[in-house]
């Protein structure tokens, strides 16, 4: 169940998780928390701050290249802006159990054809060639084209590398 | 209707009552705000009450009122699958324990209901 999902038990089970949740401790790139989160999270959470100074937080897809973080954005979004005015970056992946691995770094915006044909080809097997994803696009064939003018018209899109600085692991 | 490339013809974005599921229920909500001139951001327990949205925060994490947050929920792995709400507003205090994010603007995405533009 959810944290907010109807019933006041699950409700409460989940306020209980809070008030015990840990933003965590210090964590080393190699620790097996860290490497396990990045291997299976589908998602990262990108945190950034405006010229202006206001938080943002975006989900976005994202592949580990030699140890950077790589995501997917187009150049005008907000996240893309922020990162040239502040590159300060915080990244959270979700691990096993709860667990919340928290990545510090400093981010920048590529838009050259090599980095974006290594993406894409790490991309490949994390988000299209596994079992569980081309059963998912089979299941969507129908709405694949829709998707391809979607891509067509974002054409600005280029890549935030991510160079981590710190980890930390905890529940929060 | 006469086709403008500067336009874009598809759209993934829905509006908050097509994701009351999601905001009722949410797998997962994130809270960032800035610490420092820092990025910061941890994941919360969140909940709608009326309009109001609700957050518990961790313990240890001290957010001022009146901070400008921005509060994330989504849901998905897979393309069609990704959707969310992207809360941003200022927090205040709700009582037991509670903080409300006063919301300024709600932003709502669901890559399965990608569609072309109504004309």
């Amino acid at each position: 169940m959810t944290p907010s999902g109807a019933p006041d038990g699950a409700r409460a089970a989940a306020a209980a998780r809070m008030a015990t949740a840990d933003p965590g401790g210090a964590a080393r790139a190699g620790d097996t928390r860290v490497r396990d989160a990045l291997r299976r999270a589908m998602i990262a959470r990108i945190a950034t701050v405006s010229a202006s100074g206001g938080p943002l937080i975006m989900p976005l897809y994202f592949v580990v290249l030699d140890g950077r973080i790589y995501m997917n954005n187009a150049a005008t979004s907000p996240t893309v802006r922020n990162i040239a005015a502040r590159p300060h970056v915080l990244v959270l992946f979700e691990g096993r159990d709860g667990e919340v691995v928290r990545v510090r770094g400093t981010a920048r915006y590529l838009r050259d054809a090599a980095t974006m044909r290594r993406v894409t080809r790490a991309s490949l097997p994390k988000y299209v060639l596994r079992p569980r994803a081309l059963w998912f696009w089979l299941r969507n064939l129908s709405r694949v084209s829709t998707r391809s003018q979607y891509t067509r018209e974002r054409t600005d899109t280029g890549m935030i590398e991510v160079t981590p600085e710190s980890y930390a692991v905890g529940t929060a | 209707m006469r086709y403008d490339a500067r336009v874009k013809q598809i759209t993934r974005a829905v509006g908050l009552e097509d994701l009351r599921d999601l905001v009722e229920a949410p797998p997962s909500a994130y809270l960032a705000y800035v610490a420092e001139g820092a990025p910061e951001a941890v994941r919360v327990a969140s909940r709608r009450d009326g309009e109001r949205w609700l957050v518990t925060l961790p313990p240890g994490t001290s957010i001022p009122d009146g901070a400008r947050v921005v509060l994330l929920i989504d849901d998905g792995e897979f393309y069609f699958e990704l959707r969310g709400v992207r809360v941003r507003g200022t927090l205040r205090e709700a009582g037991d324990g509670t903080r409300e994010v006063v919301p300024e603007k709600i932003v709502c995405w669901d890559y399965g209901s990608m569609r072309r533009r109504a004309p």
